[in-house]
């Protein structure tokens, strides 16, 4: 080979040589590239997944992720802690197992109706179920399923709220439209009756006038004929008057005077003994209504009782008698009056349907006892009823909790006592109580109302 | 003379009711039955009346009317409201102008035995204008310093019922105008209430919040002439005197009820002087040396100018205004227990005790 010739391919060889080099410096320019713009999006994903790791962890709702069977695959701190699980612990646990019997089959069908196509659901699906926590205590929950399909696969996105705390308030707030209502029925009740009250007790003035004017004008009138006879006597002896002694027995017989000497006074008295009974049911009426009293007001407490027995007697008179053994040095207890009244009246009339539900051939008892401390008044009332189940004891306090048929009662009774006694009055009302022989209810109220005292408390 | 008596009610049938009730005491009253409040008015302008028994409600003049009008022109009158419930406006408005207030359907015996009873005191007293001093009066003077606490009390937003309770019981004037109106069934049905810090309790903030700022509680500064120095001895004994009866009922053991009545007893003991002291206020002149006040000197003062006690005034005011009979009866009988209804009750006793030790400054009347 010539020497040019050899200088040519040396001269080619370089050309290719920096040719490679230009191409290698230009493909590991691109691979540094390309793999910075890996590395980004690498912790862009990291980034990403960790905000949504975040995301679903924190989400104050409960968020399931099941298979289609509703095995759940992914759970939430906050599915954790509804359900009361440890972590990690829901994983392979069935979803269906986490809700009360009747909402299993309702929680399946709301999945079944799911169709992957339609992805979104609105709020308005949410439904309100019965879920169980770890000690299978039953709370009420909402609940709601998209489904999708993953790798062909059926999968179900569950989400749920706790709502015990909206149920209580929701609750409460019936309880006390209830309490109000009841309020506002009872008041213009009272002005109704304190009208009627107004309206009887004038004519009531006048016949009870009158019936007295008779019982002693007919007293007058006795003396009167007692002097007649001694005449007709007298007029006997003399023929002379024969025709007229004559007609005179004859009309005496015939108006029948021998009874009505007797049957006059003791019609009038019992026209005065009616009167004397409407004249006591109506003043009690006026004083149980107390219209407009909506203050702290003393009143004595024996006679707001012998009251509202009055009231109440209808209630109670076919099913029990009633006794009362008042503590006369009682203090004026100071209270809502309306309020307490009906208290008792609510405590004696549970008393006699407990004596009625005892059944039985004689009357029941009730009993009600005052007696005071230097601090306190305390009511007792008792009766021979059929006493309270063990199993209901707890719950008697409780709105709407009721034994009672429809109609009976709503079951809000003993629980605005509770609240009226508690609440209103700073006292208490308790209960002891057996099967078959009888229940007592005891009030207490403060005697005296110190607004010091209040304001510490 | 027999007493006259005038009945008024727009309702026939009660009218008549009454009219045959009464009729029994037509030899001892003179009667007339009215059927409004015009026509008691006219009777009123013609003839004098010792006793008014009206219905509230009435067309045209309505009670309250009527016996504002009859405590201006027959202030010597008895009044008496008979009614069923009236509006609460209304009722104020008989405060002061009538002297009780029975409601409908009342026991006409019982309202035949208060008339009669108050006629009967109000004979002891010999002087007409004594009688009409007695009748006439609204309210009794209270001290500068209760009015203003017990304002204090019932205003604002810190109003306390217990701290108006408290100076409604030591205070006379008070403590017997509020007795009257709860005793009687002007806010309510009325009943038998003994203590005035009760009786303050069952009215409530609501009716003693508008009686204090309606002015039916009236300082002594009120009555001008009213010499101050007897009437700041009269108060003081009636505090002495209300310590000591309490005193007394406690150690004779009393019940509760009673030590209260003992306590209000000696708190009224002498209502009479306040009343003569600010009706009379020139019965007195010349006692009170430099401040000092001798009770022994009023009550003989009392005694020459009017001819009776100021236990028969204290007496008479006590029923007229419906005050617990026995505070009535231990005011009117405390000098003269032996001719009490009832010597040996336990308030004339405790209130007899008080004296003996000395509480209202009087000499003991001779054995």
């Amino acid at each position: 080979m010539d020497i040019g010739t050899l200088e040519k391919r040396l001269a080619r060889e370089k050309a290719a040589r920096s040719e490679a080099e230009a191409l290698l410096e230009a493909k590991s320019r691109e691979l540094y590239l390309s793999n910075k713009e890996l590395l980004k999006a690498s912790q862009t994903l990291i980034g990403q997944s960790q905000q949504l790791n975040a995301i679903f962890d924190q989400a104050l709702t409960v968020i399931l992720l099941t298979d289609g069977d509703g095995k759940i695959q992914r759970a939430n701190r906050s599915a954790e802690m509804t359900f009361g699980r440890e972590p990690g612990e829901l994983k392979s646990t069935n979803l269906y197992d986490l809700l009360d019997q009747s909402s299993r089959e309702a929680a399946v069908a709301l999945e079944r109706q799911r169709d992957p196509a339609k992805k979104f659901m609105t709020v308005g699906d949410m439904q309100e179920m019965v879920g169980l926590r770890a000690d299978g205590t039953p709370f009420p929950l909402e609940l709601a399923v998209s489904v999708f399909e993953l790798e062909g696969k059926r999968h179900g996105v569950w989400i749920s709220r706790d709502i015990t705390a909206r149920k209580e308030a929701q609750e409460k707030q019936l309880r006390l439209e209830q309490e109000l209502r009841q309020s506002q029925k009872l008041e213009s009740l009272g002005t109704l009756a304190s009208g009627i009250a107004h309206e009887i007790n004038t004519p009531i003035q006048y016949i009870n006038d009158n019936a007295h004017f008779l019982k002693e004008s007919f007293s007058d009138l006795m003396s009167v004929l007692q002097a007649y006879d001694v005449l007709l006597q007298k007029a006997d002896t003399d023929d002379q008057y024969k025709e007229q002694t004559g007609a005179v027995r004859a009309n005496a017989e015939a108006a029948d005077v021998d009874f009505l000497k007797e049957e006059i006074p003791s019609s009038i008295d019992q026209t005065l003994d009616g009167i004397e009974r409407i004249s006591k049911i109506v003043t009690a009426v006026k004083e149980f209504s107390h219209p407009g009293t909506t203050e702290m007001t003393a009143i004595d407490l024996n006679q707001a009782i012998e009251t509202t027995l009055s009231v109440t007697r209808n209630e109670w008179k076919y099913v029990a008698e009633t006794t009362t053994d008042f503590d006369a040095g009682l203090p004026m207890v100071p209270c809502l009056p309306g309020d307490i009244n009906q208290v008792i009246m609510n405590l004696i009339v549970n008393a006699a349907h407990a004596i009625e539900s005892k059944g039985g051939e004689s009357l029941g008892k009730i009993a009600i006892k005052t007696s005071h401390s230097d601090s306190q008044v305390t009511i007792a009332i008792t009766d021979n009823g059929c006493g309270i189940p063990e199993a209901n004891q707890g719950q008697i306090f409780d709105p709407f909790f009721t034994t009672k048929g429809v109609g009976k009662g709503t079951g809000q009774g003993l629980s605005i006592a509770f609240n009226i006694v508690s609440q209103k009055h700073d006292g208490t009302l308790s209960f002891t109580t057996e099967e078959g022989v009888g229940t007592t209810f005891t009030i207490t109220l403060p005697a005296v109302r110190t607004p010091e005292v209040k304001e510490a408390v | 003379m027999s007493a006259r008596v005038i009945f008024v009610d727009d309702e026939p049938n009660i009218l008549r009711g009454l009219q045959r009730t009464f009729r029994r005491l037509r030899n001892e009253w003179d009667m007339d039955f009215l059927d409004g409040g015009e026509a008691a008015l006219s009777h009123l302008s013609e003839n004098p009346v010792d006793v008014i028994v009206s219905d509230m409600r009435m067309p045209g003049v309505d009670g309250a009317q009527l016996m504002t009008e009859a405590a201006r022109t027959h202030p010597e009158s008895l009044r008496i409201i008979l009614s069923g419930e009236a509006d609460r406006e209304m009722t104020f408005r008989t405060v002061g102008v009538s002297h009780q207030f029975l409601p409908k359907p009342c026991n006409t015996d019982s309202l035949c035995e208060k008339i009669q009873r108050s006629l009967a005191a109000k004979s002891k007293l010999p002087r007409a204008d004594l009688q009409l001093a007695v009748s006439g009066t609204a309210c009794l003077p209270v001290s500068e310093e209760a009015l203003q606490s017990l304002k204090v009390a019932v205003e604002g937003d810190s109003s306390s019922l217990e701290d108006a309770a408290d100076i409604f019981a030591s205070e006379p004037g008070l403590a017997a105008k509020i007795l009257q109106l709860a005793n009687s069934a002007y806010f309510g049905i009325g009943q038998s209430v003994n203590s005035p810090a009760e009786a303050v309790r069952l009215l409530g903030i609501d009716i003693i919040r508008p009686l204090v700022d309606k002015g039916c509680f009236q300082p002594m500064s009120a009555t001008p002439a009213l010499n101050s120095a007897v009437f700041g001895n009269t108060l003081a004994q009636a505090k002495t005197m209300a310590t000591l009866a309490q005193k007394a009922a406690s150690e004779a053991q009393a019940s509760p009820a009673e030590i209260e009545l003992a306590r209000v007893a000696g708190l009224l003991h002498n209502i009479g002087r306040l009343v003569i002291c600010t009706n009379f206020p020139n019965c007195y002149t010349g006692l009170e040396s430099g401040g000092a006040v001798d009770p022994a000197a009023l009550s003989q003062q009392e005694d020459q100018a009017f001819n009776c006690t100021q236990d028969d005034v204290g007496g008479y005011l006590a029923l007229l205004w419906g005050l617990p009979d026995p505070v009535s009866s231990a005011i009117a009988y405390q000098t003269t227990p032996g001719t009490a209804p009832d010597p040996r009750d336990t308030v004339l006793l405790a209130l007899q005790a008080a004296r003996q030790a000395g509480g209202d400054g009087r000499k003991e009347a001779a054995a």
